[in-house]
């Protein structure tokens, strides 16, 4: 096995077998072989083994070898390449996991026992053995192996789900920041645009008062589309969409809980919206009695919208509940 | 003089006291009490040394728990520098005392700066100093002495173990220069005295590596309690500091020399087996018993140290695939010969180390677990080999440093993998870059470990960056500006030049001619009105040198020459003082001279440019990075995603810190004047991201000038300073003597009595009102729903 530690550029590369190199034939190709780890290129791989085994064509190494049993050199220093191609044969076979045996001590120890294995076979020493006992304990603990094998693909499969996942959502976050930045310049021009129409149309005296809440409407463009990105795609309930900053106006107020404001502060309804904690208004309901109502053109222009319906429905019903008269009579 | 603060006696060396170094002595005491971190910003040249080292010295022997003070700085000669400072602060104590306190204050650099013995010193590169070092003094060359054999030792070390062990040195402040000559008369090596003499001393003193690094941090740095208070000087760089001791780069001859030493190792095994297997048998028991190398007794003779943060080290025994020598130099070579096939392809990869791990064990069957085991396993094999030649091993060394982080760490890092140099190069030069992208990781232990950190710096606006950046609080984060009786320096923004055209070193329009023809203008209008010397800043050196031939060709050089000499930086250092040398000459004989620098160079780093070296800075266009950098676009990626902390943000924000730190160069005290031009059309919008102390000089009309108007302003100004000041005006304002400094604490305190009175009268009232009934009702108040109610279209929408 000579070379085998050399590592030659690709532009010198000269296939031992046919002396051709790669100045003639840019688009040559080296394989090398399992048995002996041979290298030749492409051609001469097919020229010699296409009609069945023959002898390996290196002087001095009488191997008999196949044509599937060629592949493509991954790693350049051949003994490496020798040596994981061992190691994917005996882990295929000595593959237990850790949570098969009780102390991380055992794992270890039969960690080494692997690695001895390996060593054996890679160095030629003892390789009668080491095959014979890989060969038992295939024999022995067949399903156990196969077990693991599913198991080990299982989580590769989910390692790459998570994989493909993280990178989408690194791709959307890297959208979502290129959209926020576009968006806050158009609200930028807009504001300028009314800055300006304002102006044109004010009276005199008003234009420092015109400009102050200019910028305060910018500011609180801003927030509002900050709040409503972070808040992400919400789904409205009627068919009348509100317009984005005028629904996270709303939002904004704050929610609280009735019994958060128990503490004696009376209940503010212009900060404050009121959230009852025995039920959740959901987003979407399937209600074919009111879809056409809801869908009609003319009942939505006039402000109709379903979602209201179905909150005033629920408050009635549960309006009374967690009010009881004794209690509230001795606090007063 | 002495005053009070509160409680405390402090005792400043001067007989007058600035009032922002007064105020920055109060706040920094307030941090201490409260045993918080802080971040001060404090004028460059208003005396922040002293006042950092007075309070804190003050504050440590006055109150018993007698906190010890360490102190990083940034370069050699600014620890030289800080050393002097503190021996005539002690000085004056000793004096104003009446008698002498038990004080020990060291500093602590390099083994290169701080040898003395004849053949290690000479060596020109740190790495080879510090191995040559080694292999005099580790461990087993001693067994190797006691077993009889004659190996060559230092003698400058075995003097030390004559030597009691708490008083290798006297008491007393010991500048580098004085303990070379001390170790030189008593024969005993500086570095391992200052190292082993650290838990003795009061004060501390040496570079941010030895507390950020954690290659070096674990072993200098272990002993310190938890009060000791932390501070860093010039600490405006700090987050690269800590992104760069957490980053690595390989290139192919790394990894070729790193074969070369996995091949050497594994002769090594087989010549030890077959001489003295039992080492390597011991060694192998050892890892089987679970027994870890973790404690040493001589720290000073580790191979290597560990390369993660002391937390995230697995504090299991050594995985079985590498308990034994053979197995673990297989595994090395496996994971180097990987690394080769990585580096040919010949397109940018860029990923996280999850998937470079999964990729590594679908094709070698190197799992994770035995990674993070690397270097440990490492050094103890080449303990137990009984290497003392380990020269050969550095690269080694680096790939088994690369293999534990690769494995540590999940997230906040990332693998880079360049195979050109530029993007035009057609031959490969390929680098992998390991780099940190998260600055808060390398100083976490620190903020972690000790209560009181206190950061401070000349430039280090905007103040809030650094706490989200390192991901920390503070107590207390203010910034002073300098108090002048009148304007000594005088910092202009011209964003046109005379024929009205924008000026501005943006990549579209840099080589545009107008624009440099404006930008020569300027420079010639400047060298013909500032005396003596002029310093040019330009943001990168293929712009300056893009530039001057420009300049060269419309003989704007000629012009200038005429008034100043010319003088540029190179990125050689000895070229670079040869030209420092001479622009020195020049400006103290003669009409002066000209120096075209870089704002990320060398010069803006370290070199002041005081009074008349420096009369005029002229910053050509706005710093930025290399924009196109991948490893830049990561770091601002990451940034964006963890930090909320914008792009341009950033950007702006590292432009602007490294601009202010080159306007700071030429002002170095407060008799010092001086004129700074920012010519970039950019700064007008950038000006608040100055520090206050500029930004608070910069007169409105100054914000948005052509060539011709800073002309005529820079020229007024030069004839205000030509005007001689009395001394007697500054008193009281701009400096304080020991009654002025009473007078003023009295008031304060009257003001707080004032302030404590008002505040109980007025409470008991404003607990009736919650809501304020005025924005409720107000229908000339539309602040209250942003826009005129009368708007129909926003009430339609509204639906209200």
């Amino acid at each position: 096995m000579s070379s085998l530690a050399a590592v030659q550029k690709p532009e010198d590369e000269i296939c031992p077998v046919c002396r051709l190199d790669t100045y003639m034939n840019p688009s040559m190709r080296f394989l090398i072989n399992t048995e002996c780890y041979h290298r030749m290129c492409e051609s001469c791989v097919d020229r010699i083994f296409s009609q069945g085994p023959a002898k390996c064509p290196i002087y001095g190494c009488n191997m008999t070898l196949r044509k599937n049993k060629f592949k493509r050199q991954t790693f350049a220093d051949l003994q490496v390449e020798r040596e994981v191609d061992v190691r994917r044969r005996v882990n295929q076979v000595f593959n237990r996991r850790r949570e098969e045996f009780d102390s991380l001590d055992e794992y270890n120890n039969y960690l080494e026992q692997v690695e001895a294995a390996i060593f054996n076979l890679v160095n030629h020493v003892q390789e009668e053995e080491t095959e014979q006992k890989l060969n038992e304990y295939k024999a022995a603990n067949q399903s156990a192996i196969k077990a693991n094998a599913t198991l080990l693909s299982q989580e590769e499969e989910k390692a790459e789900i998570m994989r493909q996942l993280e990178a989408e959502r690194r791709l959307n976050q890297r959208l979502s920041a290129i959209e926020e930045s576009v968006a806050e310049q158009e609200l930028k021009k807009e504001a300028d645009r009314k800055i300006i129409q304002d102006l044109a149309t004010a009276k005199d005296g008003e234009a420092d008062n015109i400009v102050k809440r200019a910028a305060a409407y910018v500011q609180r463009g801003l927030d509002l589309k900050k709040s409503s990105a972070r808040r992400g795609p919400r789904e409205t309930t009627s068919a009348v969409s509100f317009g984005d900053s005028a629904l996270s106006l709303l939002n904004q107020r704050t929610r609280t809980n009735i019994a958060d404001t128990a503490d004696g502060a009376p209940f503010d309804p212009t900060t404050e919206e009121y959230v009852n904690e025995f039920y959740k208004v959901q987003s979407q309901y399937y209600d074919p009695f009111l879809d056409n109502v809801a869908s009609n053109k003319q009942a939505q222009a006039a402000g109709f919208q379903v979602g209201v319906v179905y909150e005033q429905v629920l408050f009635d019903a549960f309006m009374g509940l967690g009010v009881f008269i004794e209690e509230e009579k001795k606090q007063v | 003089m002495k005053f009070f603060i509160d409680d405390l006696p402090v005792l400043f060396p001067y007989p007058r006291i600035y009032p922002e170094q007064y105020a920055y002595m109060c706040d920094l005491k307030r941090t201490l009490d409260v045993g918080g971190n802080c971040i001060l910003e404090m004028p460059s040249g208003t005396g922040k040394t002293i006042s950092l080292l007075s309070l804190t010295i003050s504050y440590q022997m006055f109150y018993p728990e007698r906190r010890k003070i360490v102190y990083c700085s940034r370069t050699m000669s600014e620890i030289e520098k800080a050393l002097t400072e503190l021996r005539s602060l002690m000085a004056y104590r000793e004096k104003e005392l009446g008698r002498k306190e038990p004080f020990r204050g060291l500093g602590l650099t390099s083994r290169k700066n701080l040898c003395l013995h004849p053949d290690v010193r000479r060596e020109r590169k740190g790495a080879v100093v510090d191995e040559k070092c080694r292999s005099l003094t580790s461990s087993f060359v001693m067994e190797q002495k006691k077993a009889g054999k004659n190996p060559k030792l230092c003698e400058y070390h075995e003097n030390l173990y004559e030597l009691e062990p708490h008083n290798l040195i006297p008491e007393g402040v010991w500048t580098f220069d004085s303990l070379m000559q001390y170790c030189e008369e008593t024969k005993q090596c500086p570095y391992f005295t200052v190292r082993r003499m650290m838990s003795f001393c009061n004060i501390v003193i040496y570079s941010f590596h030895y507390l950020l690094d954690p290659k070096i941090a674990e072993r200098v740095s272990k002993e310190l309690s938890k009060d000791s208070i932390i501070i860093f000087d010039e600490a405006h760089n700090i987050d690269n500091v800590c992104i760069e001791s957490l980053s690595i780069d390989l290139t192919e001859g790394t990894l070729q020399k790193a074969l070369r030493g996995v091949n050497e190792l594994g002769k090594q095994i087989d010549e030890m087996k077959a001489s003295d297997s039992e080492k390597l048998q011991d060694e192998y028991q050892r890892l089987v018993d679970g027994l870890r190398e973790a404690d040493e007794a001589r720290e000073e003779d580790i191979f290597m140290a560990n390369p993660v943060l002391p937390d995230d080290l697995l504090k299991e025994a050594v995985p079985g695939n590498i308990r034994r020598a053979e197995h673990f130099v297989a595994f090395l070579k496996r994971f180097v010969e990987y690394l080769k096939t990585r580096m040919q392809v010949r397109h940018v990869i860029s990923e996280t180390p999850p998937s470079f791990l999964q990729h590594l064990k679908e094709l070698t069957f190197i799992e994770r677990k035995p990674l993070r085991f690397t270097s440990e396993r490492l050094t103890s094999l080449i303990r137990t080999l009984e290497l003392t030649n380990v020269e050969q091993f550095v690269a080694l060394k680096e790939i088994a440093m690369f293999a534990t982080l690769v494995s540590t760490y999940e997230q906040g890092f990332m693998l880079i993998l360049e195979p050109f140099e530029s993007d035009t190069a057609t031959v490969p030069n390929p680098i992998l870059h390991f780099t940190c992208l998260d600055a808060s990781i390398a100083i976490k232990p620190v903020f972690e470990r000790f209560s009181s950190v206190i950061i401070t710096s000349g430039t280090i606006s905007p103040l809030d960056m650094y706490p989200k950046m390192l991901n920390f609080e503070t107590v207390l984060q203010e910034s002073y500006t300098m108090t002048l009786t009148r304007r000594t320096f005088l910092p202009l923004i011209v964003t046109r030049g005379s024929d009205q055209v924008a000026i501005s070193s943006r990549f579209e329009i840099r080589n545009d001619p107008s624009v440099v023809r404006n930008y020569g203008n300027l420079f010639i209008e400047f060298s013909k009105l500032t005396p003596d010397g002029l310093v040019i800043f330009f943001p990168s050196y293929l712009y300056m040198e893009s530039i001057i031939s420009m300049w060269q060709t419309m003989g704007i050089l000629d012009e200038v020459w005429k008034y100043k000499l010319i003088l540029v930086e190179t990125p050689d250092s000895q070229e670079t003082s040869l030209a420092l040398e001479a622009f020195r000459t020049a400006c103290s004989n003669g009409r002066g001279a000209a120096l075209l620098c870089v704002a990320r160079g060398k010069v803006s780093e370290g070199i002041d440019f005081d009074h008349h070296y420096g009369r005029t800075v002229l910053m050509i266009g706005v710093p930025f990075q290399y924009t196109e950098s991948r490893i830049l676009k990561a770091r601002l990626e990451f940034m964006r995603e963890n930090y909320h902390i914008r792009e341009n943000d950033f950007l702006s924000f590292d432009a602007m810190r490294h601009g202010a730190q080159c306007l700071g160069r030429v002002l170095r005290g407060k008799d010092d004047y001086g004129i700074m031009v920012l010519a970039d059309k950019r700064f007008s919008r950038k000006r608040n991201q100055l520090p206050k102390w500029i930004n608070q000089a910069i007169m409105d009309s100054d914000v948005n000038l052509s060539t011709d108007m800073a002309v005529a302003a820079a020229k007024s100004f030069l004839r205000t300073m030509a005007q001689p000041m009395d001394a007697k005006d500054q008193e009281g304002v701009s400096v304080w003597s020991l009654s002025d400094l009473l007078k003023v604490q009295e008031e304060q305190r009257m003001e707080a009595k004032q302030k404590a009175e008002e505040e109980k009268k007025i409470r008991p009232v404003e607990e009736k009102m919650d809501v304020d009934e005025e924005d409720y009702f107000d229908d000339e108040n539309d602040e209250f729903y942003g826009f005129t109610i009368s708007d129909d279209e926003m009430l339609l929408e509204l639906d209200i």
